[in-house]
């Protein structure tokens, strides 16, 4: 798009208008005459309220006089100090602007013989409404979940966080689609110089189209190759505010029902809002599940597999007695079975989530009762290694946030396990230990508070302590005024 | 929700702090402990030897005193400079033997697990341990002092967690009455311990060259490494008392004393948990090889020309992994580099005298400046 700016011809500003977006049909464009002066209003089809450009705008100005209307000037002022007809009320002078102000749901009004326009802000498109969480799901907080628009993401932030320090600065990126991205922090909680590493690794994104967060995901992530991301997502913006009041950077984009969190540390995979509205005995046990789910998400097959083929003196005998009767008639190794339940059951899950959502429940019928139930009745797959299978598929939903990286890990871990047996298994963990230890969000270990330990932040890791200690926590994140985040080592 | 980002998470790029310097040394040694073999060094009455080790602990701590001076004179300052400026070129030859050291206890410590493991697990030879047991070791160095004593801390919390667990599990297992009482040739027995306690110390020699990158430099290294003779004396003096108590005279017998005891223990019904703890011995030589060799190319680095510091890594990777092969091959080698690596005299030479001279040297020359 071209760096041109407006000139003072309104007829010259149409035409050039007219011929950048080329006719196309949802640019509307309504020229008026105010008692000799030529003004015109642009506006994009459907996004902005008819009703308010009418009442607001067009009504207020045909209803000028003759000497409120002698020069183009008067128009002018008149719009921007005297009427009420926006709160959001901007100036534009570069064309390519027009277009960024016109396709957001602004009504954009040019007067013959000014060379600026004035952009007002009249959105009405649709949109999908707030609604329910649809995946960040708990039951005792709000049960408001983020929208596509930006703008209204961020009314959801300042209605519960009614403090002038909350910041929510827009950033457009995507060269064709800029894309509103608000990167909303608390100004007194946040490292300065942690929003200025995200706004600039933010500002080099040269993609053409943000459709969605997770374009930028990549962005401010670590530099290092790992299959954890440390840059975490939320569809609540009761959570989003949670996270930015202890200095972390949310960032909104428009279009986009989630906002990424950075920076975001491993442990914080086993924490919801739920944790905090239970009390602490219950919120601790719930976590120590939680860990516990991880690791049989990741391991219980590979390790199953390592003992039976490897180990399996380990195995109590009366155990061992009815795994080996059953291992007897399949026609499959224990690994091969793993393998194959662990792929189905990854179709299952794929399909299930694409599917309509009428049909995805036959599908989770089909996949659970008649097909698990036909591969142990056919002698295909073995009982026990069913159980592992469902065991593991619903550990891993307890930490959602980490599913991706829990399947990858447990297929790597059946292979280890089958190949190599517990050896496999060693080896395997201290590589995914090594590289959980080694990443860095923006300066903050990925794995802290675990290592580098922190004693003090113990109380809302496994343990959660009650509200009457966690309070006092606050006033020490003040003390992040002026923090230590090093932009240079950012993608240490 | 989420923990708060306080300052102490912040991280600098170089420096540990002294909790991490200590689980790193504790590792190390508590490893040795575990793998501690009566039928290597002859057989030894388990309560002279406790008595031993806790002489040797006491002397453990007086030999490290040159160290702490030096460093203590030469606060944060790269341990090759030490040399340099006080022993001027010979500097450059003590530094090349310390780097030595650090690469032999590294294929020393990768070749007695490769053993340890070869001969338990059965499942694989020898030199396939160690060709894993190197390379992973390299993989984790390669990440740097940082992510070592990150997973050395997990590693401690998780090997600490078992021993709670095993101990427990044990006290049914464990009679009193299996320990031998001191006989008349007791002074020899003590003195066994001693010698063979002082001389698995090869952690306390990391100090010169991991002081500078720990935090408050003097302050908490020597903090973490005085914590760490402590608690790894406690903690060497409990697996000999352990496995005494549980094997009684047997334990003299076996190869391994404290595997042997974990694999007559039946935990919840659950048998062979040595199975599982062998293999967090096997992560725990991984840390401490890692180490060793992160020292022992930090001090290559620090010795070569700038602008060919990059290739030292690989050039020692590939000496270490060359090594460990060949002493794969053959075990007279493994014995000869045990009884160097192990040898308290080298450790003394080492620990103590090289400190003591370097620090009567920099007086010396202080003086000659005073005088002139």
């Amino acid at each position: 798009m071209q760096q041109e700016k407006l000139g003072t011809s309104l007829r010259d500003n149409l035409v050039t208008i007219r011929s950048m977006c080329g006719n196309s049909a949802d640019v509307m464009i309504r020229e008026l005459e105010l008692h000799g002066q030529k003004i015109a209003l642009i506006s994009c089809s459907a996004m902005i309220n008819d009703l308010n450009a009418y009442q607001l705008v067009v009504s207020p100005l045909t209803r000028l006089s003759e000497e409120e209307t002698r020069t183009p000037e008067q128009i002018f002022d008149f719009i921007h100090t005297q009427s009420m007809l926006s709160m959001e009320l901007t100036d534009v002078f570069e064309l390519e602007l027009v277009f960024v102000y016109i396709m957001s749901g602004f009504l954009v009004v040019l007067i013959d013989g000014i060379p600026k326009a004035v952009a007002l802000g009249l959105q009405g498109f649709k949109y999908r409404s707030v609604s329910e969480p649809l995946s960040d799901v708990n039951q005792h907080g709000s049960q408001e979940a983020f929208t596509e628009v930006a703008v209204v993401n961020g009314s959801m932030l300042r209605r519960r966080m009614k403090t002038p320090s909350l910041r929510l600065e827009q950033l457009r990126i995507g060269k064709k689609s800029n894309t509103i991205v608000f990167v909303a922090y608390l100004s007194d909680r946040a490292d300065p110089r942690l929003v200025r590493d995200i706004k600039r690794r933010l500002s080099e994104v040269e993609n053409d189209v943000i459709l969605a967060a997770a374009y930028l995901r990549p962005f401010l992530e670590s530099g290092k190759k790992t299959i954890f991301s440390t840059v975490s997502t939320t569809e609540r913006p009761d959570t989003l505010c949670a996270k930015i009041s202890e200095g972390r950077v949310g960032i909104l984009v428009d279009g986009t029902p989630f906002a990424l969190v950075t920076p975001t540390l491993f442990i914080e995979n086993f924490q919801n809002l739920d944790d905090y509205c239970t009390k602490p005995y219950f919120a601790t046990f719930i976590r120590i599940v939680k860990y516990l789910a991880f690791f049989i998400a990741v391991f219980l097959p590979g390790v199953y597999i390592a003992f039976i083929n490897f180990t399996p003196e380990i195995i109590p005998s009366s155990l061992l007695y009815n795994i080996t009767a059953n291992q007897s008639i399949m026609p499959f190794s224990v690994m091969i079975e793993a393998i194959i339940i662990n792929f189905i059951y990854e179709i299952m899950r794929e399909a299930g989530i694409r599917m309509p959502q009428s049909v995805g429940h036959a599908v989770s019928i089909v996949g659970s009762l008649v097909v698990g139930q036909a591969a142990v009745s056919a002698g295909l797959i073995s009982a026990p290694m069913i159980m592992m299978v469902a065991l593991t598929a619903i550990s891993s939903y307890v930490i959602p946030s980490i599913y991706e990286a829990c399947s990858f890990l447990r297929l790597l871990f059946i292979l280890l396990g089958g190949f190599f047996g517990l050896l496999g298994i060693a080896v395997g963990s201290i590589f995914v230990l090594v590289n959980i230890t080694s990443l860095n969000s923006f300066g903050i270990p990925y794995l802290a508070t675990i290592s580098p330990f922190s004693l003090k932040a113990m109380r809302d890791v496994i343990y959660r302590a009650n509200w009457t200690k966690l309070q006092k926590r606050a006033a020490k994140v003040q003390n992040l005024d002026g923090a230590h985040v090093n932009e240079r080592d950012a993608d240490e | 929700m989420g923990p708060m980002l306080t300052k102490g998470m912040r991280m600098n790029r170089i420096t540990i702090a002294p909790y991490q310097l200590f689980c790193v040394f504790f590792l190390g040694r508590a490893l040795t402990s575990m793998l501690y073999s009566p039928t290597m060094v002859g057989a030894v009455n388990p309560t002279g030897s406790i008595i031993g080790m806790l002489i040797g602990a006491c002397v453990q701590l007086a030999l490290l005193i040159p160290m702490f001076l030096l460093l203590k004179n030469n606060d944060g300052e790269e341990f090759h400079n030490i040399l340099l400026k006080s022993t001027g070129k010979s500097g450059f030859v003590i530094a090349v033997l310390y780097l030595i050291y650090y690469m032999m206890v590294a294929v020393a410590v990768a070749c007695e697990m490769s053993y340890f493991m070869a001969n338990f697990t059965r499942d694989y030879d020898m030199i396939f341990y160690l060709l894993v047991i190197s390379g992973v070791a390299l993989y984790v160095a390669k990440y740097g002092l940082q992510t070592i004593v990150r997973v050395g801390f997990v590693l401690f919390i998780i090997l600490v967690l078992s021993i709670v667990v095993i101990g427990l599990a044990g006290v049914s297992h464990m009679n009193i009455y299996n320990l031998k009482p001191l006989t008349d040739n007791c002074w020899n027995e003590i003195f066994d311990g001693f010698f063979r306690y002082s001389s698995a110390n090869m952690e306390m020699m990391l100090l010169p060259v991991l002081a500078p990158f720990v935090k408050t430099c003097v302050r908490g290294t020597r903090k973490a490494a005085i914590l760490a003779v402590g608690v790894t004396t406690l903690f060497s003096t409990y697996i000999m008392f352990f496995s005494a108590t549980v094997l009684g005279q047997y334990m003299e017998k076996v190869a391994y004393p404290y595997f042997m005891t974990l694999a007559s223990i039946n935990l919840f019904g659950m048998r062979r948990m040595d199975v599982l703890q062998i293999y967090l011995w096997l992560a725990i030589a991984v840390v401490k090889v890692a180490l060793f060799f992160f020292v022992a190319v930090h001090i290559g680095k620090s010795m070569a020309p700038s602008g060919r510091r990059k290739p030292v890594f690989w050039i020692l990777a590939v000496v270490m992994l060359g090594t460990a092969l060949a002493i794969g091959c053959s075990l007279h080698y493994f014995s000869a580099l045990s009884l160097i690596v192990r040898n308290v005299w080298v450790l003394g030479f080492l620990i103590a005298f090289i400190p003591a001279v370097i620090l009567i040297c920099g007086a010396v020359k202080r003086r000659k400046k005073d005088a002139q």
